[in-house]
């Protein structure tokens, strides 16, 4: 298992150091830009200068420096981009089936699962690593840019925040791999999931205005990852992240399953 | 070890209503060398894959060494070393470091002292081995699949199309090792080819199959036998007269002084019987694999 866990990791490697470096610069410009209106003191002139659909998205966030450094956690292009990153690494065994090195790994004696918990502990590694180096990127640039007597973000809501980026990336990179299992090739599974996380983030979104796309906010895992309501301490992190956990269950069970009874 | 070390019984694979392989069944000894022989499309990649559980059977069973491939793929898997037709790699890794790679995978030590001599038999250098597989040619690629097939001692060997793109000194270093491997007795080679010469070089015994079914099984020597033998006897002086070949003796062309005929099995009858003939010369067609097998598919006997 190690082997192939190594093999995969190699394989994602460039892009994953690529997605952490741009994520990192992100946190960093973040701490810069917040530190630059802290020491102005324009922090509520901001605030009152945002649209509506801005203050529901960062909702107290725009106002505070602690508040400000933690946005990239929770940013649309941010969250997005690492669900993205999910279902890349999530389509790894379509891939495998796509070109043919399950013939060459699978005849080897290996239980057929390995194909469904070496994706599955990739994906909890890669997303891991990605949110650790967010973190790090963070407090790295408190450390060298926060002025002083600034009131730095706690450091149990960033954990909460990273939580629940982990638990959605989880949540994406599982449907993949369940969608992975009636496919065969890389696209069929990843194209698909692609765009849904895409719609899904905006029935979530759009949601708040539109009454009729209330029922199906719930079927989005953004829904359970509300940043600025973490940060406001208004959030059900337990339940939310629970919700994101059993949906990262069923579809790896789904995924389990199918690959079990499946042509590779 | 069991007689039979491979065994297919009934097996049928649908791939919706297209027929992959439809109750196929077949042993093979323990210690044979077997070709599988069929067009493309026939059905052997998909009984291969069958075998190696990449496939699930519609019904049907078969086992390798006594074990179920289907229930106890992985004991199957322990046991076998798989050539792929189509050799998948990883671009970025390099020679040595794909066959580290699977080799870690196969969960059995890989002696160095058979990688060495895999390596030199198939003329594969060092520097070879540091290069990346996205720069491999094909047949430097087929090497690595060789290599990696053979390299684990495995008492079982199931080839596809294994010197598909290799050059006929490397097909010649194939078949000296194929050779090496039956002389030794302790492997069971399960082979698909469509290189009537290099099946008829190595195999002991070959199973025919088309679009799915199986056609027919015969050792070598059976096909010899079965198979007409083109024999064109050329006489001193014209002979008319009516003469009784032997059992299994057919004139194709009788002219004055040359009959062309047709025999099969042993060919001791049709000398006896032209001893008393003024025969000036005679000269009997090599067999022919390719002959052989247009007859049975013709015969379609099983």
């Amino acid at each position: 298992m190690l082997t192939l866990v190594a093999r995969s990791l190699r394989r994602i490697g460039p892009v994953c150091l690529g997605l952490a470096a741009v994520l990192t610069s992100f946190q960093l410009t973040l701490v810069a830009v917040a530190a630059s209106y802290e020491r102005d003191g324009s922090f509520d002139r901001l605030a009152s200068m945002l649209p509506a659909v801005a203050r529901y998205a960062f909702g107290t966030a725009m106002s505070s420096f602690a508040g400000m450094t933690t946005i990239g956690f929770y940013e649309t292009g941010i969250i997005l981009l690492v669900a993205q990153f999910a279902i890349f690494i999530g389509a790894e065994p379509a891939g495998d089936v796509d070109a043919g090195i399950v013939d060459i790994v699978y005849a080897r004696p290996l239980p057929r699962h390995w194909l469904v918990t070496r994706t599955l502990l990739v994906l909890t590694i890669a997303l891991l690593a990605l949110t650790l180096t967010m973190g790090a990127g963070t407090w790295i640039g408190l450390l060298m840019m926060a002025p002083p007597g600034s009131r730095w973000p706690e450091p149990r809501i960033v954990l909460t925040l990273m939580a629940h980026l982990v638990m959605v990336g989880c949540c994406f990179g599982a449907a993949t791999l369940a969608a992975a299992g009636w496919a065969r090739r890389r696209a069929e599974a990843q194209a698909p999931l692609a765009l849904a996380a895409i719609a899904l983030y905006l029935i979530d979104f759009l949601g708040v205005w539109w009454r009729g796309l209330w029922p199906l906010q719930r079927f989005s895992p953004f829904h359970f990852y509300q940043g600025s309501a973490i940060l406001e301490g208004r959030a059900n992190t337990a339940f939310d992240l629970s919700v994101l956990g059993a949906a990262t269950a069923v579809a790896s069970a789904i995924a389990y399953w199918q690959f079990s009874r499946r042509d590779l | 070890m069991d007689a039979t070390a491979l065994r297919i019984d009934g097996l049928t694979k649908y791939y919706g209503p297209v027929i992959g392989v439809e109750t196929l069944s077949l042993d093979v000894p323990a210690g044979a060398v077997f070709g599988f022989l069929g067009a493309n499309g026939a059905g052997k990649t998909t009984t291969i894959r069958l075998l190696l559980d990449l496939l699930r059977p519609t019904s049907g069973s078969a086992s390798i060494l006594g074990f179920d491939c289907r229930r106890e793929s992985l004991e199957v898997r322990r046991r076998v070393g798989y050539l792929p037709s189509e050799m998948p790699f990883y671009p970025d890794q390099t020679g040595a470091g794909y066959l580290k790679f699977l080799s870690a995978l196969g969960q059995q030590p890989v002696s160095n002292a058979r990688l060495e001599f895999l390596f030199k038999r198939f003329d594969m250098s060092e520097l070879d081995l540091r290069r990346r597989m996205r720069d491999y040619s094909h047949g430097m690629k087929r090497k690595i699949g060789i290599v990696q097939a053979l390299m684990s001692d495995a008492p079982v060997l199931i080839l596809d199309e294994p010197t598909s793109g290799l050059d006929p000194l490397m097909i010649e270093a194939f078949c000296e090792t194929i050779d090496e491997l039956a002389r030794a007795g302790r492997t069971t080679i399960f082979l698909s080819s469509h290189v009537l010469s290099e099946v008829d070089r190595v195999c002991d015994r070959i199973a025919l199959i088309r679009n799915g079914r199986l056609v027919a099984v015969r050792t070598m020597s059976e096909l010899r036998l079965e198979t007409p033998r083109r024999v064109t006897v050329l006489f001193s002086r014209p002979v008319d007269a009516f003469v009784s070949l032997a059992p299994g003796v057919t004139i194709v062309t009788r002219e004055p002084q040359r009959w062309v005929v047709e025999a099969r099995g042993p060919l001791g009858g049709l000398i006896t019987a032209l001893a008393h003939l003024p025969v000036a010369d005679i000269s009997i067609a090599a067999f022919g694999l390719e002959e052989a097998i247009l007859h049975l598919f013709e015969g379609r006997a099983c």
